[in-house]
């Protein structure tokens, strides 16, 4: 299937929601190295759902729907985990990993056109 | 109507649009109501289409007449996401002037910069420092911008950040990921509702909305509307569906009160009644809008309880008390409210008693 080219705004955008997706998979990185080393987890936590927040904000927008759904669940873990007396930890340790792997392929490829809004892109 | 909206509804957003175009809504809330999609959407819209009095050629002039004439329209965008500000200006551009903030902080301070006045905002909730919600209070404090159109705009689709953004002043609550064509028509929707058109004839004052100012849990008539369309796009609402949440109470008599009283009496008169309602009717409970033709709405809250019958009857019973003995003449003697049952349309049809 052709994969139309992405709308205008879209393009004008994209090198800066690169830059940003790649800042924010350094701080991502950075975040959890800390925790593992006996960083604070729970301030780590916060800041990894503040920053999955933001990200699940503007991914789908910019045609990268699956790193915004990736992210959404990050962010809703982070959330719960707290509440629920530390459980889950597995299950967001997967979805940091699921979330990391879709920063990197976000902040490398190019995503497509809007044919593909729903999930194929990134 | 109801019924009609209400199989409007089953049969999906599409119809919905063109439905509710013919019924006689004006654009945007026929784009409301297909943006909101589903049943329990339209049901909300057909209430409020049957709530809501049909725009006059007179009023279309007069709204058209300063856009036509004035500058772009100037928002104030808070987003600590840089990227979502550069959405944000690109999906507006050529049609609204966007300044732009980083931090509710950085948007108080550009509220004193020189400059033009912002003609509208919209804001992120979760920000570091002070939240969005907070902003929209601060605005709303601020006599500059008290009843300057504020629309959220954040990730948080939950219901409690829904009524927290209402209860604190805002119009409109818009859902991140959004798309740019969608986020323009919502912006224009919420410029359209500064400066409202000024009715003039008893008739535009009978069938207009207006501000009850500064009495809480009052909300504009449009904010109402967007926050019926916010909970009707809610997937996790509490016990109740968003039809169930909304309850309606008609000012007797409204139409003779109008034509005793004259417009300024009439507008008076559902003063009282609005502040009869805020005694009576507490922010926890419910939100409260008065949309025209002497109908008051009620929009439960998540945990909120409020029973139309019982509610009637106690503003009734202070209003009885604010009158004291019932006057042989004069409107004022005749102010009460009835609840209107589920089903009824409670707009105002000339067959009153």
């Amino acid at each position: 299937m052709t994969r139309r080219p992405p709308p205008g705004w879209q393009q004008a955008l994209l090198p800066t929601f690169r830059a940003l997706t790649a800042e924010r998979l350094a701080e991502l990185r950075a975040l959890r190295a800390a925790v593992r080393q006996g960083g604070d987890p729970a301030a780590g936590l916060r800041r990894i759902g503040a920053l999955a927040h933001q990200i699940a904000g503007t991914a789908a927008t910019m045609g990268f729907a699956r790193l915004g759904a990736v992210a959404a669940e990050v962010e809703e873990r982070c959330g719960r985990i707290p509440r629920a007396g530390g459980g889950g930890a597995e299950a967001l340790a997967a979805g940091l990993d699921a979330l990391e792997a879709e920063l990197a392929r976000a902040a490398g490829e190019r995503p497509a056109g809007p044919g593909a809004a729903e999930g194929e892109r990134g | 109507m109801i019924v009609v909206c209400i199989i409007a509804g089953i049969l999906g957003g599409a119809i919905a649009l063109g439905l509710s175009l013919a019924l006689g809504a004006s654009l945007p809330w026929a784009l409301a109501a297909h943006a909101a999609g589903g049943a329990a959407a339209m049901l909300l819209t057909g209430l409020l289409l049957a709530l809501r009095p049909r725009q006059s050629a007179a009023d279309e002039e007069r709204a058209a007449a300063p856009a036509a004439a004035a500058a772009a329209p100037r928002i104030l965008a808070v987003d600590d996401d840089p990227l979502v500000l550069e959405l944000v200006v690109d999906a507006l551009s050529g049609r609204v002037e966007v300044a732009t903030a980083g931090s509710a902080p950085e948007a108080m301070a550009r509220l004193d910069a020189p400059g033009r006045r912002f003609d509208g905002f919209l804001i992120d909730i979760l920000m570091r420092e002070t939240d969005g919600i907070e902003l929209c209070r601060h605005l709303r404090a601020d006599p500059r911008y008290g009843t300057a159109p504020v629309a959220m705009l954040t990730r948080k689709a939950d219901l409690p950040h829904i009524e927290r953004a209402f209860a604190a002043g805002a119009d409109d609550y818009i859902i991140k990921p959004f798309q740019p064509a969608a986020l323009a028509d919502r912006v224009a929707g919420l410029l359209r509702l500064a400066p409202p058109p000024e009715p003039r004839t008893a008739d535009e004052v009978f069938a207009h909305p207006f501000e009850i100012a500064g009495l809480r849990p009052f909300l504009r008539a449009e904010a109402a509307q967007n926050l019926l369309v916010s909970l009707a796009a809610q997937q996790e609402g509490g016990a109740l569906r968003p039809v169930e949440r909304v309850m309606a109470f008609r000012m007797r008599e409204a139409r003779r009160i109008l034509d005793r009283a004259g417009p300024e009496g009439f507008r008076a008169a559902v003063g009282v009644v609005a502040q009869a309602l805020a005694a009576e009717v507490r922010p926890a409970d419910a939100f409260l809008a008065y949309v025209g033709e002497g109908v008051f709405l009620g929009i439960l809250r998540r945990d909120g309880r409020l029973d139309p019958e019982r509610t009637a009857a106690a503003v009734n019973g202070r209003l009885r008390r604010l009158q004291g003995p019932p006057a042989a003449e004069g409107p004022e003697g005749a102010l009460a409210v009835d609840p209107v049952a589920r089903g009824e349309t409670p707009a105002a049809t000339g067959a009153e008693p």
